[in-house]
């Protein structure tokens, strides 16, 4: 990519005017032969820039659209008041997830007291499941056996042994049922073997992801239980487990007498909220129907014409009458907004008259929640809780101002409809309530994955670039250096292929090992996480930062090298204190281009990332990493075949694929920038 | 330099030339395994990859008898493979089409257990026919303009800040994102581009009319093998262009000069003297060309892929425009089908690890040619 | 420039040239992914000459395809909504519903979980994301993951209906391309939670709940909570002759009420 070298002057173009020399030839209209071929070269070449102009203008365009369009989804977003009923929403929400961390912590503070029965009730159903998937195939046999015994049965039951022409049939069957018999008696025994031979293989001892083991000394017991219950005859529990599952109830319910004054304080939050739901939940099918008006309006013109053409263009006449009686249901007129907007003014005060009391119990209840508890999930669901708290009372606090100042007919300011978008929190397509576009999630996503596979892939493709550039034997160097490039024609594909069908589950299998505990995000109980991608795409950007470093390296001037080496400087010292240094700018530039290679990629984070829209928990710090997310290219690949053309959804993904145009445009951009100090030295 | 100031004075028994391990040198040592090791464990991963799906891929392609080679499994199309079993025990595996011979031959062979896995038998003929002529199409389009683009920019254009702008422009479109260009193809061939019939489609945005009632309808190619190709090609163009112009360049410019002083035109020292010259770069760069489009999934997606399609494109058409008026099965996106969107089963496998071990050689064979082309050109050529 | 008009001339002469008997099929994953393309192999085994073409992204693509004339067939694992009716009036075409099979959402959690039964409530506070804990539920402690079909699927949007009030889901939810890949991430998951039809419920690894006591079986079809219907959508009067004799075939004949039911949904029949 870097090396165009100044060609000369590539026009000597000798002036054919002179007469002397005129050659005839081919003329038209005063234009000879070699300027047809010049035009014909000429109106490739525009044909070529008009295309690539063309992909600027027809993307801009269809992107830019989204806002107008946004900007009236929101218009009657608020207009039909289902704004106002998210504000309460968001009241509801905010305590819904402070009681849930709540309860979650009631329930490990309960669940510990009988931990270890569970974990071997946990182990048990691990086992005999596993049992049952290992044998499945002689199981199915014999169940079949036994369904045709009974079929068997059936028939011998109908039939009279009393009558003489029957005779012959209740023999067969008679016959027959032996027979049965016998093979079931011949499949209870192999079915036992097998099992007995099954759960000595460690697929049978695999207990799942993310599951306690039980206790060693319960293991021989375990065992037994399970062999039990996994043979053919044998249709009720072990009396162990019987024993174990009583123990764990008992424990239970012990527990729950010991923590009935935190129930009661959940119930009591539970109830107090009560009203406020019900309010919400009558408002919200009032703002649907709403809305549904508003919806239906905008496609009324196009109907009613519809309805008249189709009219027109038919000749029978009963068919022609009901077109037009169709015709003239379709109502164009806009509906009265104040009318509409009507019954959210009147609820204000009884809202005013819920929250308050709510607002004063949650505070009192709040700081009734047990403040010492013994197990880790319950100290860190409470801790959550607490920020849930903090969040539902400035929710309300907000919200004082918000219910207060809403107006139906505040317009939409064209600002809020492209920050809405750029900065929205929430991508919600689909949806019965309110479609949300928001880049937030995706970029983040997108951006996340990048900067893992950046972090991976740099150290790996400069130093191998220094070293087979700087460092390695020629011979070395016409292996290792088709081979990398080689990497490169892997078709993404087929690496997201491995990512799921492999990699995947080797990673997490990886990150289940004891000592590798320390790894942040470490155990991963997903498959398709922001880790995954990124080391997938690490390794689809080695190649392209690889190349390019090394074209970087490679076009330092002999004399620099030559110098160092020869005021005495060692083959290490010169290549990181002369060569690298004087390189830099173009490894930058690599790692640049690297990145945008990696942030438009498709199908790997298509396939691997796990598509989950929700800006990513970076409470967890680096362990973040461990999570699923969605991006920017993963979300227009799947979305994009739904979509009807020029839909709002359509224009959103086009948008989407605009800011994709632009961040690889800068990046590109930039990269030539750095790349052009780098080659003033 | 300081290093030779810390050193112990010579000892006389010792050679003076004897290589001398100063920790210096030591450092170096360590530094240079740990860069090689680097590189290495690049290439380990590439090979894990590449011996993981060939452990599992070449099972199913190759067999140990006569001829060696799974040929159903180049010569069919994906169809629903059937398990099941008979009463007595027996296990079949068969394709659909074997299935419904065999239940014809076996009227009263009482199945029990049988499941159906759809895409997983048959073979990968269709998609390999569709990612073929996708990749012709888009190679043709493509070379014809980006060739003479090419020749254009370099040959016939006055230097100056637009040429220059221009470039920059071709350089920068090179890197965006494949999926954009998929939407950019949906956009406008898929919905806009324009065809000429006699019954314009509802879509349409703007119908000229033309002799004999036809009429020229900007209503778009729909999903089909030609929006795929042209989608495809619009993406490699900027590459194309830019590796054309390249290899333009390295023609000396004393071979147009010597050309145009024995009174050659222009064009006869384009096509006599440069065009020749400049072949073997030109191919290279259509082959890598075809590597990067044979692999793309995301722009064809919608433009052109189709999960299932029974008949062979051109089993399907009676006219030229029908034939390419029609979507197409892929590889690549064969590959999206049975990776992400088919239940997976042990029987599945076979399928899924055959189709991207053929997908992967394939492309492969076409990379390792342009790469070896491409050091055989460069020791070749020394002007 | 001439030679550049002669290709865009060639290329225009791709005039809608659909052979008569090719039936493009195009909608939800469910019915796309197993069902449709056995009942098209069948039907042509059956001494029909005909050839299809399905793709299955979803049962929204079905709409947007018959609106484009992309397709002849719109499979869909939803009923078509009011506004989408209205595009289809708004350009003049009527649309046509044929009912294919019934199915059941059947909700799934990993195989080893404790869970043998949810509420619909308890089902849409996990599917909101009220619910975070299997705890809360009265399962064995574990933050929940749950899984959900893209929202393009048909199921997305039914199971949004019929299980969830209508609620939007919550942000955790992760986005799966199909069924299958929801069975197969759930049965890797202990602390999993996804919703997948009838036909994809039979996998090792997980297994169904009862909801509302009542069990995941075919049997049980009318008291099961998350029940529907799947559809084949087509446009009144502009369906080819092959297709119709497809449809009646499909939705009629006995052959394809046995393939109905052993990909796993109920004929219309039973």
């Amino acid at each position: 990519m870097s090396q165009t070298a100044p060609t000369g002057d590539n026009k000597p173009n000798p002036e054919a005017g002179s007469v002397v020399f005129k050659r005839k030839g081919f003329q038209f209209m005063g234009l000879g032969t070699q300027d047809f071929i010049r035009f014909f070269f000429g109106g490739n070449a525009s044909l070529a820039i008009i295309i690539l102009i063309l992909i600027c203008v027809f993307l801009a365009k269809e992107a830019f659209m989204f806002f107008p369009q946004h900007h009236a989804g929101l218009k009657d977003y608020r207009q039909s008041g289902q704004e106002f009923v998210d504000y309460i929403g968001d009241e509801i929400g905010a305590h819904t997830n402070l009681y849930s961390s709540a309860n979650i912590a009631y329930f490990a503070e309960v669940n510990r007291t009988s931990r270890e029965e569970d974990d071997i009730l946990r182990a048990h159903r691990a086992v005999l499941a596993n049992l049952e998937n290992l044998t499945s195939k002689t199981w199915g046999r014999f169940e079949r056996e036994v369904d045709a015994l009974e079929d068997v049965g059936d028939d011998l039951e109908d039939l009279d042994p009393a009558k003489e022409e029957d005779q012959p049939k209740i023999a067969a069957l008679q016959e027959e049922k032996e027979r049965l018999e016998k093979e079931i008696v011949k499949f209870r025994v192999e079915l036992k073997e097998e099992v007995s031979a099954a759960i000595n293989t460690n697929e049978a001892w695999e207990l799942g992801v993310g599951s306690d083991a039980p206790p060693p000394e319960s293991l021989p017991k375990l065992r037994e239980a399970v062999l039990f219950e996994a043979s053919p005859e044998v249709d009720e529990e072990h009396p162990y487990i019987a024993e174990l599952k009583a123990v764990s109830k008992a424990k239970k319910a012990a527990a729950v007498e010991e923590f009935a004054d935190f129930k009661a304080t959940l119930k009591a939050m539970q109830d107090v909220v009560r009203p406020l739901k019900s309010l919400h939940s009558e408002i919200r099918s009032i703002a649907s129907e709403n809305k549904a008006v508003l919806v239906k309006l905008s496609t009324a013109a196009d109907r009613k014409e519809a309805w008249i053409k189709g009219a027109a263009a038919t000749k029978d006449p009963d068919e022609k009458a009901r077109m037009l009686a169709e015709a003239e249901k379709v109502v164009i007129e806009a509906p009265d907004y104040d009318a509409m907007a009507e019954p959210f003014y009147e609820v204000i005060p009884e809202h005013a008259a819920l929250i308050a009391p709510i607002d004063t119990e949650m505070a009192v209840l709040f700081q009734q929640l047990p403040d010492k508890v013994e197990t880790r999930s319950a100290h860190e669901n409470l801790k959550r809780a607490k920020v849930y708290y903090d969040r539902f009372v400035k929710t309300v606090a907000e919200n004082r101002e918000n219910i207060k100042g809403w107006s139906h007919e505040k317009p939409v300011s064209a600002v809020e409809s492209v920050s809405s978008f750029l900065f929205g929190r929430d991508w919600i397509t689909n949806s019965s309530w309110h479609d949300v576009y928001g880049l937030l999630p995706i970029f983040t996503g997108s951006l996340l994955i990048s900067i893992i596979a950046l972090v991976v892939a740099v150290p790996f493709a400069v130093s191998a670039a220094i070293y087979v550039n700087q460092l390695a034997p020629l011979r070395e160097q016409n292996f290792v250096k088709p081979a990398i490039e080689f990497i490169e024609a892997i078709p993404s594909v087929v690496l997201g292929f491995f990512g799921i069908l492999v990699f995947g589950e080797t990673l997490r299998v990886v990150s289940q090992v004891e000592w590798l505990q320390w790894v942040p995000g470490f155990p991963m109980a997903e498959r398709l996480t922001i880790l995954n991608a990124g080391l997938l795409l690490a390794f689809m950007a080695i190649p392209t930062i690889f190349t390019l470093t090394e074209d970087a390296l490679n076009n330092i001037p002999q004399a620099l090298t030559e110098n160092s080496l020869a005021m005495g400087a060692s083959k290490l010292q010169t290549v990181f204190r002369v060569v690298v240094p004087t390189a830099v700018s173009g490894i930058i530039a690599a790692v640049l281009l690297g990145f945008g290679r990696i942030i438009g990629e498709t199908m790997v984070v298509l396939l691997v990332a796990g598509n989950k829209i929700k800006i990513p928990d970076f409470t967890e710090g680096i362990g973040v990493i461990a999570q699923p997310t969605h991006t920017m290219t993963g979300i227009i690949a799947q979305e994009l075949a739904e979509v009807d053309a020029g839909s709002l959804h359509w224009r959103a993904l086009f948008m989407v694929g605009m800011v994709l145009f632009a961040i690889s445009l800068i990046v590109n951009f930039s990269a030539q920038r750095v790349l052009k100090r780098f080659q003033k030295i | 330099m300081h290093d030779q100031a810390t050193d112990p004075p010579l000892q006389k028994s010792e050679n003076p030339f004897q290589k001398k391990i100063t920790p210096q040198k030591r450092q170096d040592a360590v530094v240079s395994t740990v860069l090689r090791m680097a590189t290495y464990f690049i290439l380990i991963c590439a090979a894990f990859i590449f011996l993981d799906i060939i452990r599992k891929g070449a099972p199913v392609v190759f067999q140990t008898e006569f001829p060696f080679v799974n040929t159903k499994f180049f010569t069919d199309s994906p169809e629903t493979l059937m398990t099941f079993e008979t009463e007595d025990g027996t296990f079949y595996k068969m394709d659909f089409s074997d299935y419904s011979q065999w239940k014809r031959d076996n009227p009263e062979g009482r199945i029990v257990e049988e499941h159906s896995h759809a895409y997983s038998g048959g073979g990968i003929f269709g998609p390999l026919v569709g990612t073929a002529l996708l990749t012709i199409i888009c190679i043709i389009v493509a070379l014809f303009v980006g060739l003479t683009t090419a020749v254009y920019l370099n040959e016939y254009s006055s230097k100056g800040r637009f040429m220059d702008m221009v470039r920059l422009a071709i350089m920068n479109l090179a890197g965006v994102p494949s999926i954009v260009f998929g939407l950019f193809g949906l956009g406008l061939f898929c919905f806009v581009a324009p065809v000429i019939t006699g019954e314009p489609q509802e879509r349409s945005i703007l119908n000229i009319p033309l002799f004999g009632g036809n009429f020229l309808a900007f209503q778009g190619w729909g999903t089909s093998m030609i929006a795929g190709g042209f989608t495809l090609a619009v993406m490699i163009l900027p590459v194309i262009i830019a590796a054309c112009e390249e290899s333009l360049k390295a023609i000396p410019m004393g071979f147009r000069e010597a050309s145009l002083a024995l009174g050659a035109t222009k064009w006869q020292s384009i096509s006599k003297s440069v065009l020749p010259y400049a072949f073997p770069g030109m191919l290279t760069a259509s082959i890598l060309g075809i590597t990067r489009v044979a692999g793309e999934t995301a722009p064809i997606m919608f433009t052109a892929a189709l999960a299932h399609k029974d008949k062979l494109p051109w089993q399907d058409t009676d006219s030229i425009g029908g034939f390419f008026s029609q979507s197409v099965q892929a590889m690549p996106y064969h590959i999206y089908t049975v990776a992400a969107r088919i239940p997976q089963s042990e029987y599945t496998k076979p399928m899924q690890f055959g189709s991207v071990f053929v997908f992967m050689v394939l492309v492969m064979c076409f990379a390792a040619l342009s790469i070896f082309m491409r050091i055989n050109y460069r020791k070749r050529v020394k002007w | 420039m001439k030679k550049t008009l002669a290709l865009f001339a060639a290329v225009a002469l791709v005039a809608g040239a659909n052979a008569e008997d090719k039936i493009v099929i195009k909608g939800s994953d469910t019915l796309g992914a197993k069902m449709v393309p056995q009942l098209a192999e069948a039907y042509k085994e059956a001494g029909n000459e005909v050839s299809f073409e399905i793709a299955a992204e979803g049962s929204s693509s079905a709409f947007t395809n018959l609106l484009a004339g992309t397709a002849d067939i719109g499979m869909s694992s939803r009923n078509i909504k009011d506004s989408e009716v209205d595009e289809f009036t708004a350009k003049g075409m009527e649309i046509k519903d044929w009912i294919g099979a019934y199915d059941m959402i059947g909700v799934i959690v990993n195989e080893n979980s404790s869970i043998e039964g949810l509420t619909v409530e308890q089902i849409e506070g996990i599917f909101t994301g009220d619910i975070t804990d299997w705890s809360e539920v009265g399962g064995d402690a574990g933050p929940i993951s749950v899984y959900t079909r893209n929202t393009s699927s048909g199921t997305y949007k039914s199971f949004q209906e019929m299980a969830m009030n209508k609620r939007d889901y919550g942000a955790d939810t992760q986005k799966m391309a199909g069924n299958e890949q929801i069975a197969e991430e759930v049965a890797k998951n202990a602390n999993g939670i996804g919703y997948v039809g009838l036909a994809y419920t039979d996998k090792d690894g997980i297994k169904a709940v009862a909801v509302n006591d009542v069990e995941l079986k075919p049997e049980n079809a009318k008291d099961y909570p998350i029940a529907r219907s799947l559809h084949y959508y087509t446009i009144d009067g502009k369906l080819s002759e092959a297709a119709t004799k497809f449809l009646t075939w499909a939705t009629t004949d006995e052959k394809a009420a046995e393939i109905v039911s052993r990909v796993g949904f109920i004929a219309l029949s039973e």
